[in-house]
């Protein structure tokens, strides 16, 4: 993996783990996750991005300290998911029923195949 | 209890939760923290070859490297976490393995088993541009082939193989044939490295010999010259048992690249003892078809030749070494003697980089075996030119 390519996993890392804690700590309802099934893709698709992180960015040459900063974001949005949920529809009222099936069966194939090519094969 | 003083208990437990979730998820990830390999501090061997291979290593993932230069008949090691002697542990010694395949194209002249004329077409039923190709050609990197077969199945192969770590050459001999049937060939056959010719180039010596090439590896090179942990496994069956495994470039691990058809184009595994045996045979002049390590044509500029896939280049004081066309990719360096050649060829896998080389003017030679796919041709060329 070339530096460029490091950079670009890591920010990419960040940034969804980051946006997965912001969801569920921010007071702006706007950007706040709206359903226990947002919560439960936005946890999925920190989880795949740490996979991503663990495999293929080049610990030999990166400090592995670095690896910790994706997992406190993961970490204080499942703190921050385990207080909304109880407050949480299971689905968005505003999307339809079709729409969200189709969205969960997109983000669990990927992720899926994410983790079988990284971890399984 | 009020409903005020239940909901307070339900938030308070909410709260308890959440702490324990995030504790928890950071205990995983922290017990998950990435471990890169590390260069063995395991050491044997020469104590100056050793401090200096640790000085001028380059950045990444290394775990277990075998270091030799060897002046005349006195051999310097620098062995880190590998063991020496019969049974020591085996390297992918990847595309230096096309020096054995040239070996074995210079042996079947000799037997009569064909001819520098022989074609694709001839030796394997390739039909198509490339059934005209002839084995001088292939042996030479001259074929016009390109690297890889452009099949669209072969190149996603390849792509995940990147990211699994996989081997991404699982075709058979049959499927080899097809794809070369259905290449693209440059009509001007310029220069061109490719291990899609010299897959086909070792098949075809195979059929012309009707043994598979592992058995032509054991018989016609390995045998011969000694090399008793020197094999070609064909397929994962083929392995050694307890056969190591290496790591990316990035310290994942790797699986071992037997490599099936594509074989004599990077599969054979060996050892320190081995390469060494190996490749001051080729310098001394006694080894089984050492005619290939003789420059025939122009390689890619710069001065650089090759024989029958041995790279023939000059130092690189006299000029850049012309070492960007040819083998898997090398640099130049600073501070080598002037006026020499060096004959190498390097390798990687998906989990192993190698160099052997030689000079014969100043009768060295070098084998770098590593157990990490981090290039080591800089270290290499400078250990092979430096001034003695």
């Amino acid at each position: 993996m070339t530096w460029i390519s490091a950079v670009v996993v890591g920010v990419l890392a960040l940034f969804v783990s980051g946006t997965f804690a912001f969801s569920v700590w921010t007071d702006k309802e706007a950007r706040r996750t709206r359903s226990r099934v947002d919560l439960l893709i936005a946890a999925l698709n920190s989880a795949v991005v740490l996979v991503v992180v663990h495999q293929l960015l080049p610990w030999s040459s990166v400090p592995v300290a670095l690896w910790l900063l994706p997992v406190l974001l993961v970490a204080a949005g499942v703190a921050g998911a385990v207080l909304r949920w109880p407050g949480l529809p299971w689905l968005r009222p505003d999307r339809s029923r079709r729409r969200i099936v189709a969205d969960v069966v997109l983000e669990v194939v990927v992720a899926a195949a994410v983790v079988v090519v990284l971890v399984v094969l | 209890m009020s409903g005020v003083e239940r909901r307070a208990g339900r938030g308070g437990r909410r709260v308890a939760a959440a702490v324990v979730a995030g504790v928890v998820t950071l205990a995983l990830g922290a017990a998950a923290i990435p471990r890169p390999p590390a260069l063995s501090a395991e050491t044997t061997g020469d104590e100056a070859l050793i401090q200096r291979v640790r000085d001028e290593l380059p950045a990444g993932a290394f775990d277990r490297l075998a270091v030799a230069v060897v002046d005349g008949d006195e051999v310097a090691r620098a062995d880190f976490g590998t063991a020496t002697g019969p049974g020591a542990d085996e390297f992918e010694i990847g595309s230096v393995t096309k020096t054995v395949t040239a070996s074995m194209y210079a042996l079947a002249q000799q037997r009569g088993e064909v001819q520098r004329e022989s074609t694709l077409g001839e030796l394997l039923g390739v039909t198509g541009d490339a059934s005209s190709i002839t084995l001088e050609e292939l042996a030479t990197q001259h074929s016009g082939l390109p690297r890889l077969p452009a099949d669209l199945p072969f190149t996603g192969r390849v792509l995940l193989s990147n990211l699994s770590g996989a081997d991404p050459y699982t075709d058979d001999v049959a499927a080899l044939v097809g794809q070369a049937s259905r290449a693209e060939v440059d009509d001007e056959k310029p220069y061109g490295y490719s291990n899609f010719g010299m897959a086909l180039l070792g098949q075809a010596l195979a059929a012309a010999a009707d043994t598979p090439w592992e058995q032509l590896v054991a018989e016609r090179v390995a045998e011969p010259l000694g090399l008793a942990d020197t094999y070609a496994p064909g397929d994962p069956d083929g392995l050694r048992a307890d056969a190591p495994t290496g790591f990316t470039a990035s310290g994942r691990h790797a699986d071992a690249w037997t490599m099936r058809a594509f074989g004599p184009a990077g599969s054979v595994r060996s050892t320190l003892d081995d390469m060494v045996a190996y490749t001051v045979a080729q310098r001394d002049d006694r080894a089984p078809g050492v005619i290939a390590t003789q420059p025939l044509v122009e390689a890619g500029g710069g001065g650089a030749e090759i024989g029958w896939a041995w790279m023939t280049t000059p130092h690189d004081g006299d000029g850049d070494g012309g070492r960007d066309g040819g083998g898997d990719g090398a640099d130049g360096n600073e501070g080598s003697a002037p006026g020499g050649t060096s004959t190498w060829h390097n390798g990687m896998t998906g989990g192993y980089a190698s160099f052997v080389g030689f000079d014969r003017d100043s009768d060295r030679a070098v084998v770098v075996l590593s157990s990490s796919a981090v290039s080591l041709d800089d270290l290499a060329f400078a250990l092979l030119e430096e001034e003695k």
